[in-house]
């Protein structure tokens, strides 16, 4: 008896209401992986697409799964019904595409889904396809044997080393929205792929058509209002303290090309209070290291009227385009680059004595960008 | 079938008939008819009757057992000089003759003068041989033990490189004195006792005195008393019955072939068991992280042992946990797969009938099969089971399709984790855990894993062994429990003794 009573109570556990678990069995052969999915705006409501990598879907080839209704959810049950294949399986889902309409109409929704799903992580990266759909671009990128989700795990992988562009997750944006009102997206494009020599001379076979970063995409509020391009979104990464590895192209003393190439950086937002202990204006100091990586006449590399020449132009297109993304903030009224927070950072009291939105006194904020560049190597030859 | 008295033949074999239990002889006298009769059916047990100087008057029985004393010893040393002894054969009576020969006209270096018929038949079945005066009710035994026995050889489990090379054999005094020349001193204590209501077996207790906790040789002694079985003849056969907790897989006694390794248990307090017969030594009390250790540990640089070790409570995580866990993810839990990996393992099971954790159990059965198919042949029969095994269940059946190579690496990964652990008892019940999580995994996910994780945490925190907490040092409440437990520190720091084992001289060095 007092073994059948222990036994009962061992078993007790597995009888205790956790019924989900028995529920949850899956064949993880019958599973089919979504890595990648696509939300545009339709009048009716949402319309989803849905990708599975390449290489899992069984005859090697990237699945794409298109459906709409009223609500994402909808839009799901309405692929699961129509689907012919096995299981869909979201848990895997790494990277999320907004089309460009989904996301001018605004994008609480999708983090709203985002957030409640049980599916989805909220790290995972959002991407806002520059002038075209999620479900266009998940169409045509890619080919049989690299499909969307690939290219975009390439792009997230290139992105620590390039960075160009950061990949922002959807918990950031969350985040961003709550504090500051306004955030950035990875903004993609989308064109034909390099060639890779074998198929050049093959006329009658399609390009394949990959993705591409493009900057940034700013929102105001959720909704999508401008773009920052892949060129200043440099200054976007020194102001957020992530620069990385990136390229700027200047001239020498001969007009020549010279290719700069940043190895780091920082900046610092300094706040200017009035008598009033109002913010009149904003100060950014930032720190940047290059190096030489290409110049046509290296001869003269050494010599120090070059390096102060290539220091020199190093710093006006660092606060060319620093002052380009502080412009973009301040014209559309938005503090996307989260300078409230750094402020608060700086001078929390003042900063909460503030009677006005920050967001609002923007556009009348003197703002002053002091560069400091530095050339780590001239990578001389000789 | 015929029946005579005290025997009954059957197909030509003489088949002794059912004798008086030992209790009703035990006071009896020695006597050649009883002694007779005890043995009929003995074809080993010999016996003779001679003259004591040939021309004497008195004649005695001169009783052994063949095989287990050397007939030569016996007429050399036995029989010879009393044959030969003239003051032996001039005594006036049995009485006189006894002392002659109790002061040594018998050329062996041990006598003993026995009352009873009891106390011969132990000397006769422990090799010696016993000269019967029925005159005067009493015999003389005489060790001449046979020294055809297997000599020392290297130990076949825990082999060692830098460490000796000899390992206990069959014989309890060999053993003894294998131990004996490792810790020459007076207060090595060795207490012998006989277990076994039939097959008298002697067993010994050895412990070092002054070092030993003496409530635990006590304790010991007493369990080994209470034991009232017929024969001893298998280390399961006394573990069992002395251990704290016999219902569990878990062992509780270290089992030995090297005299080294158990004189180093002796010196740590521990107490340890030979028996007669069998070439292992039992070592008490020990805890779960002794079945960790091995032998080369103490012959190793600290940092080398500490990482061997680490390795080793690695395998053994792996091996428990391994196939329960690949099971609960692959079934329930798909989302903890990394991605890449998850592709992977749909690819490798496309097309494969069965579900995973048909495979997985399939395998774990498969490889059980080719481990006791190996382990029951002999040698060189047994490495072609394995290779063929190997080549079936594994490339054959990934070929066919049958299973897949992610479920025969797990299944694999975790078969040889588990070679790694020192103590094959320990493997064993490993293994056992292994399929029990399995099964709970199999009906519930990680659920059941943690359910049967807990359920294992339990058994080792209840179990004890002579009073030493079995999951000790994790248990002993003090600090950095795990540190103690993975972390060897180097000798010249280590100079006091478990604190658990309460030993009375606690420091080890200065």
């Amino acid at each position: 008896m007092k073994r059948l009573l222990s036994l009962i109570l061992c078993l007790v556990p597995l009888f205790s209401g956790c019924g989900s678990i028995y529920l949850n069995y899956k064949d993880i052969e019958q599973i089919k992986v979504i890595q990648t999915m696509g939300l545009d705006y339709i009048p009716s409501g949402v319309q989803l697409t849905l990708s599975s990598a390449s290489t899992g879907s069984g005859n090697g080839e990237a699945l794409c799964l298109t459906g709409s209704g009223n609500s994402i959810s909808e839009a799901m049950e309405q692929i699961r019904n129509y689907s012919y294949e096995d299981e869909l399986f979201f848990s895997h889902i790494n990277q999320i595409i907004i089309g460009e309409d989904a996301a001018k109409h605004g994008i609480e929704k999708y983090l709203n889904f985002i957030c409640r799903s049980p599916d989805l992580r909220i790290d995972t990266p959002l991407y806002v396809v520059k002038d075209k759909s999620a479900k266009e671009t998940m169409g045509k990128v890619g080919s049989k044997s690299k499909g969307v989700s690939e290219i975009l795990k390439a792009i997230e992988t290139n992105d620590k080393l390039h960075n160009n562009s950061r990949v922002i997750s959807a918990a950031q944006v969350i985040n961003n929205l709550q504090k500051y009102g306004g955030t950035l997206i990875s903004a993609l494009e989308y064109g034909e792929a390099a060639e890779n020599g074998k198929d050049k001379d093959d006329k009658s076979k399609a390009p394949e058509m990959t993705a591409a970063p493009a900057g940034y995409a700013v929102f105001k509020g959720p909704e999508l209002c401008a773009y920052i391009d892949r060129e200043n979104a440099v200054g976007v990464d020194l102001l957020l303290n992530r620069l990385g590895i990136s390229d700027i192209v200047v001239a020498d003393n001969k007009g020549r090309p010279v290719t700069l190439e940043t190895t780091g950086g920082k900046s610092q937002v300094v706040p200017v209070w009035g008598e009033n202990g109002e913010l009149i204006g904003i100060d950014v100091f930032a720190d940047v290291s290059a190096t030489i990586v290409e110049m046509e006449d290296d001869s003269t590399v050494s010599k120090e009227e070059i390096t102060d020449l290539m220091i020199s132009k190093l710093e006006s297109e660092i606060s060319s385009r620093t002052g380009y993304v502080l412009q973009l903030s301040r014209k559309l009224q938005t503090d996307f680059l989260g300078l409230g927070g750094r402020i608060e950072l700086n001078s929390p009291q003042k900063f909460r004595a503030m009677k006005t939105d920050f967001a609002q006194i923007l556009p009348a904020l003197e703002l002053r960008i002091s560069v400091s560049g530095e050339l780590s190597h001239t990578n001389d030859k000789r | 079938m015929v029946i005579i008295p005290n025997m009954c033949y059957y197909n030509g074999f003489k088949i002794p008939a059912p004798q008086a239990d030992e209790i009703t002889y035990k006071n009896l006298e020695p006597d050649v008819q009883l002694m007779s009769s005890i043995f009929s059916g003995c074809g080993d047990f010999e016996k003779r009757k001679i003259n004591i100087g040939l021309e004497g008057n008195i004649f005695i029985n001169v009783c052994w057992i063949d095989g287990i004393v050397s007939g030569v010893n016996v007429g050399d040393n036995v029989i010879r000089p009393l044959i030969l002894s003239q003051k032996a054969a001039n005594a006036p009576d049995e009485k006189s003759c006894i002392e002659i020969i109790m002061e040594g006209s018998v050329y062996s270096y041990s006598v003993k003068k026995r009352d009873k018929i009891t106390d011969v038949i132990s000397d006769l079945t422990h090799g010696n041989c016993a000269l019967i005066f029925d005159g005067e009710k009493c015999a003389l035994t005489f060790e001449v033990r046979s020294d055809k026995t297997r000599s020392i050889s290297e130990p076949t489990l825990e082999k060692s490189i830098k460490g000796a090379k000899e390992s206990f054999i069959e014989i309890l005094r060999v053993n003894t004195a294998l131990v004996r020349r490792r810790i020459c001193t007076p207060r090595l204590k060795l207490a012998e006792s006989s277990i076994g209501r039939k097959s008298h077996t002697n067993v010994a207790i050895m412990f070092v005195e002054g070092i030993a906790n003496p409530e635990l040789v006590a304790e010991t002694a007493r369990r080994l008393d209470a034991l009232d079985i017929d024969a001893l003849l298998a280390t399961g056969s006394l573990e069992e019955y002395i251990v704290d907790c016999p219902l569990s897989p878990l062992p509780q006694l270290i089992h030995t072939e090297r005299p080294d390794r158990f004189a180093m248990y002796l010196m740590e307090g521990r107490v340890g068991l030979l028996i007669d017969g069998l070439p292992v030594g039992l070592v008490l009390p020990v805890n779960f992280a002794e079945f960790m250790k091995v032998t080369t540990d103490s012959n190793m640089h600290f940092l080398f042992t500490t990482t061997l070790n680490i390795l080793r409570y690695f395998a053994l995580l792996l091996s428990l946990f391994l196939p329960a866990f690949y099971v609960a993810v692959a079934m329930y839990h798909q989302e903890m797969i990394p991605t890449q990996l998850l592709i992977s393992i749909i690819e490798s099971k496309q097309n494969v009938p069965f579900s995973t954790a048909l495979e997985v159990f399939g395998m774990i059965v498969a490889f059980g099969l080719l481990q006791e198919a190996g382990l029951r042949l002999p040698n060189p029969i047994g490495n072609t089971v394995s290779i063929i095994g190997a080549l079936i269940v594994g490339q054959s059946a990934v070929e066919a399709r049958v299973v897949s190579p992610i479920a025969i690496i797990v299944v694999a990964l975790s078969g040889i984790s588990c070679y790694t652990l020192p103590s094959q008892d320990m493997a064993s019940a490993i293994r056992l855990f292994q399929v029990g999580l399995l099964v709970a995994t199999i009906f519930s996910g990680l659920f059941g894993l943690a359910l049967g994780t807990c359920l294992i945490i339990l058994l080792l925190a209840s179990m004890d062994s002579y009073g030493l907490n079995y999951t000790a040092p994790l248990s002993d409440g003090k600090p950095w429990g795990l540190f103690r437990l993975l972390i060897n520190v180097p000798k010249q720091k280590d100079k006091f003794r478990d604190p658990q084992l309460n030993t009375p001289d606690k420091r080890r060095q200065k």
